[in-house]
């Protein structure tokens, strides 16, 4: 390849214009001839104290100043920014408020029994205490440790829940999983259900086709437990610390 | 979309290419008040036009955009002879920063500066286009309106020239013979 042609090359491949079999050659070229090779350093050079030079030329205020009067764009963003800021901030908590009375519908128990997205698991006493509404204490589980219940996964795992609503799965040594949900104290199912008084509080407890639920109102929330092998009467029998909190006695639900 | 919406989002655009457009269109005056007059009735014209833009349309490439606005505005002032009185000028760019004295006392930047302004405009453009912004040859091309063939060998011309007058200056000698040893 002659010089000549490199030189018409050079621009080309400097800005990867050039094809490869061509760049290939022109690289050669460049290597054995020192004034090519000369030209190209030269190019390389001066495209970068280019870009270095051109770096200074920079916007002044004054020409700032002058683009935001014609264009009106100064008092457009001084005004209309905590505006938008403020209609934005009005707009997502309407939005909020809207979808959370009239969109969030109450899942079925039994979508929330298989749901883990509301799953809350945990032995921490303290977190559990706070979602059930409940003063807690260690002894008031008892019951589900003497029955084998022990949380279902990593100890102390703990997961961002729900507002409304909140789960814990457990499930004992037989694998049989039990759902310790905490739902707004205003939920009903839809369900039917028979009802049981004790000690004052409505138990509502029922069957639908896989599963045995049972729920009742407790502070300000509703608590109900859900389960695919155990009986309403067991589950009861097993959340009894938890509706009676310091008041449990074994008289008081032995009879449910 | 509502105009004020536009407005903002058009600011933004503006706000992230200014520079850019300056340094474009100080490479095509070689002047900083012309190069500002020029910008500024570049926004102008692109402001008007994104606001005709309908809702479905979008500027693809804003910078590009803004760019090829500014060469049909310089053309325009050329053809309306708003340029032709105008000398070109050494560089003035005393009162920009004050990292320029490091081009003032840089001796190849004297010579970088004087060579540039003896470089033919369209020459300077085509140069700022590949060599500062990288654009490809076709989108340099769409932007000044002209053939890739033409913006190939406008660059050919561009850099040679720019060499030459390189060469001409201590400076770019010792480099050649630099390289020339080498």
């Amino acid at each position: 390849m002659k010089c000549a042609r490199v030189e018409l090359y050079i621009s080309a491949m400097l800005d990867n214009e050039l094809s490869l079999k061509d760049s290939i050659e022109a690289i050669e070229h460049i290597e054995r001839c020192s004034a090519c090779k000369a030209k190209w350093e030269l190019n390389e050079e001066t495209r970068a104290k280019l870009q270095y030079y051109i770096s200074f030329v920079d916007v002044s205020n004054n020409l700032q100043h002058k683009i935001n009067k014609t264009l009106g764009l100064s008092k457009q963003q001084y005004y209309f920014k905590p505006l938008i800021i403020a209609a934005c901030t009005i707009l997502i908590l309407g939005l909020g408020l809207f979808v959370n009375d009239v969109f969030i519908q109450i899942p079925h128990l039994y979508k929330i029994h298989n749901n883990i997205d509301f799953q809350l698991i945990s032995n921490d006493i303290e977190l559990l205490s706070n979602h059930a509404g409940a003063n807690l204490q260690k002894q008031h589980l008892s019951n589900f440790e003497l029955a084998m219940f022990t949380p279902h996964g990593a100890v102390n795992f703990k997961r961002p829940f729900n507002k409304n609503y909140g789960l814990i799965a457990l499930k004992n040594d037989k694998g049989q999983r039990i759902s310790l949900c905490f739902l707004p104290k205003d939920y009903k199912s839809t369900l039917q259900s028979n009802k049981h008084e004790i000690n004052g509080i409505t138990v509502h407890h029922g069957q639908d086709k896989n599963y045995h639920f049972a729920y009742w109102q407790q502070n300000d929330k509703t608590i109900a437990l859900i389960s695919d092998s155990l009986t309403p009467v067991e589950m009861i029998n097993l959340a009894g610390p938890l509706i009676y909190e310091r008041r449990y006695t074994n008289e008081n639900y032995e009879g449910v | 979309m509502l105009n004020w919406l536009k407005k903002l989002k058009f600011e933004k655009i503006v706000r992230g290419n200014l520079k850019n457009l300056m340094q474009l269109a100080y490479m095509k005056s070689k002047d900083r008040d012309l190069a500002e007059d020029l910008v500024q009735e570049t926004c102008l014209k692109a402001y008007n036009a994104f606001l005709q833009l309908k809702p479905s349309e979008e500027i693809q490439n804003p910078k590009s955009w803004l760019f090829k606005i500014l060469i049909n505005t310089h053309i325009d002032y050329v053809r309306k002879k708003r340029f032709d009185t105008v000398e070109i000028n050494s560089i003035d760019i005393e009162d920009k920063k004050d990292g320029i004295s490091q081009i003032e006392t840089s001796h190849f930047f004297k010579d970088l500066n004087g060579a540039l302004n003896k470089l033919e405009p369209q020459y300077r453009v085509v140069i700022y286009l590949a060599d500062v912004n990288q654009y490809s040859y076709i989108e340099i091309s769409d932007m000044l309106g002209v053939s890739v063939s033409a913006v190939t060998s406008r660059l050919h011309r561009a850099r040679q020239a720019l060499r030459m007058l390189l060469t001409q200056s201590g400076y770019s000698q010792e480099y050649l013979s630099i390289g020339t040893k080498l």
